[in-house]
């Protein structure tokens, strides 16, 4: 017997992936850190976090990666968030190149998480 | 002195603008001031290390005000003139990159050449980031002339020289030997 009733599931999983590179992201290290992020998203994640809380250092290099991966997240329909690091010097950097305006800045991992 | 000059060597700035190489030791000359010169390969491996020479240098001879600030801008600076060596005038094939840096104890201006023999650049042909957009490119040279006070560079046929300046915010000022 047919009662009419019934309810419909939609389980969205957003997959969402942490990546926190620890020490100097710079140069010499762009590299390894750009293989990485892509060998992430090429596993079908479109949700980045970027956290550089633990980032001393950070170079035009480094910050073109960062660019790089917002725009992959994009173009999958997907963002990308970024943790403003801890040192002070960095953080200016981010506001003085505009970053922090490219970017949706968080303050915490749990902080951007939330917020997809 | 013969052969090539070790790191601790010492040579006059003015010399190295006009053309005077540092392995030609003959024309080098001791001076009594707070300047340094560090030569490293033109490696990414290696190009931290004139950043670190800058903070090294001011460390211990200056109390800056904001000194976490200002060291990390001048390393920073400093940074991406390396890179901008390796990636532009020796497009990874390797060389010599050279330092030189000096600290007025009167006008307390820094002044930091950095020298190559590769190809030549125009600083002018880099155009302006477009700031608060998705770029990835153009960051580099930007960053060196928010950093720093004065920007220059000069091609020759001996070489190119980046001539940076900064005038150090500092509290107080004890230059060694000077």
């Amino acid at each position: 017997m047919d009662s009419g009733f019934s309810v419909a599931i939609k389980e969205d999983i957003k997959r969402i992936v942490t990546i926190a590179p620890q020490g100097r992201l710079d140069a010499l290290r762009t590299g390894e850190f750009r293989q990485q992020v892509q060998s992430i998203l090429d596993t079908g994640v479109k949700h980045l976090v970027l956290d550089l809380s633990e980032t001393p250092f950070l170079d035009s290099a480094g910050m073109a990666v960062l660019v790089t991966a917002l725009k992959r997240c994009r173009e999958r329909d997907g963002d990308a968030r970024l943790i403003w690091p801890r040192a002070e010097p960095v953080r200016r950097i981010l506001a003085l190149t505009k970053f922090d305006r490219v970017f949706e800045m968080k303050n915490s991992v749990e902080e951007a998480l939330a917020s997809f | 002195m013969n052969g090539q000059p070790d790191v601790g060597f010492i040579m006059q700035i003015d010399q190295l603008d006009s053309g005077t190489r540092c392995g030609a030791t003959a024309h080098c000359t001791v001076v009594p001031s707070a300047t340094v010169m560090l030569e490293i390969p033109a490696d990414l491996a290696y190009v931290h290390m004139l950043g670190r020479c800058i903070c090294a240098l001011l460390e211990n001879n200056c109390e800056l005000e904001e000194p976490d600030i200002t060291l990390y801008n001048l390393e920073l600076a400093v940074q991406e003139v390396g890179v901008n060596i390796i990636n532009h005038a020796y497009a990874h094939t390797g060389g010599r990159i050279q330092l030189y840096a000096t600290v007025d104890s009167q006008s307390l201006q820094l002044t930091i050449l950095l020298h190559d023999i590769g190809n030549s650049f125009d600083p002018e042909a880099v155009p302006y980031p477009r700031l608060g957009e998705l770029q990835e490119h153009g960051f580099g040279l930007f960053l060196v002339r928010q950093l720093m006070d004065e920007v220059t560079y000069k091609a020759s046929p001996t070489g190119n020289t980046w001539k940076l300046i900064k005038y150090l915010p500092v509290k107080t000022i004890d230059l060694k030997g000077k």
